[in-house]
């Protein structure tokens, strides 16, 4: 049977990371709509027919902001606690019935399956690049 | 000291070392290129898939396959080796939230920059070879990460 403190100071660690990725998924769309409706400018083509190119890779920018800062916060948190930060494999499931139904074998499946994952994403870069890019 | 002798963190310091070496070495040999002579499109494409990119996604499923072979079952790792992973992980996003930077700011500029973009397909145009090769070798290294799974063996 784990020890229900250690337990809690992993549930605690693990929703301070799930609030913070709900906060850069919000930075992230706040960012983006900030570009679109001119509240930032990134330069002059961004007026022109040619600022899809620069809104794409402005949200991208901004996708490499989150991950940055979700990294940050991971080593931070190692660092702090001298372990790495929990997932859900470090926790019992008993939580909610979301988490059981829905977000943990979303989870679970993510990562039994991020090689291909990471081939479809791959092949989609490769595809839209091969289609779109015209420069 | 004994815990970097271990080959897995050994490998990326070699690469990250050669990284280095290379960077500056290109940034001598190229300083003064003249980007004249790149070229300012791409031919059209059409629906067949390039024989390049059918390489580097074989690259990517070979580095896949890579992450399977020969590995000793393995007890937890330390956490230098855990640190230190982490540590290259977080410089390598905040690389790409820097490289991303660059390149809205150079694609919005109009040409008072050249995107990363531009470079890729300049050095492709002199470097056809090199520059596939770079590819697949990502490719390999990409799928070798994603697709390893700790303790995991062929047989």
């Amino acid at each position: 049977m784990a020890d229900p403190g250690a337990i809690h100071t992993l549930r605690k660690r693990r929703a301070r990371r799930t609030t913070l990725v709900w906060l850069l998924a919000a930075v992230f769309i706040a960012g983006n709509l900030w570009d679109w409706i001119g509240g930032h400018s990134w330069g002059p083509v961004q007026g022109t027919d040619q600022a899809i190119w620069v809104h794409a890779s402005a949200a991208l920018f901004w996708l490499a902001v989150a991950m940055f800062v979700l990294c940050l916060h991971d080593l931070s948190s190692f660092l702090w606690h001298r372990s790495p930060p929990p997932t859900i494999e470090s926790l019992p499931d008993d939580d909610g019935w979301w988490e059981r139904v829905v977000a943990n074998p979303t989870r679970r499946f993510a990562a039994r399956h991020r090689g291909l994952i990471g081939l479809g994403g791959l092949l989609a870069g490769g595809v839209l690049g091969h289609f779109l890019w015209k420069p | 000291m004994k815990q970097l002798m271990k080959a897995h963190v050994l490998i990326p310091l070699l690469l990250v070392g050669f990284l280095a070496v290379v960077t500056v070495a290109a940034y001598q040999r190229y300083a003064n290129f003249n980007g004249g002579t790149c070229p300012s499109s791409l031919l059209p494409d059409n629906l067949w898939p390039t024989g390049a990119f059918i390489a580097v996604m074989l690259s990517f499923l070979v580095g896949g396959l890579l992450g399977r072979l020969g590995q000793r079952p393995s007890t937890d790792p330390s956490s230098v080796a855990l640190v230190a992973a982490q540590v290259g992980l977080t410089a390598f996003t905040g690389a790409l939230a820097f490289a991303w930077w660059y390149e809205t700011r150079a694609l919005a500029s109009g040409g008072s920059l050249e995107p990363i973009t531009y470079y890729v397909m300049c050095i492709k145009n002199t470097q056809n070879d090199w520059t596939l090769l770079i590819f697949m070798l990502a490719a390999v290294i990409t799928g070798r990460w994603l697709w390893h799974q700790p303790g995991a063996r062929l047989w």
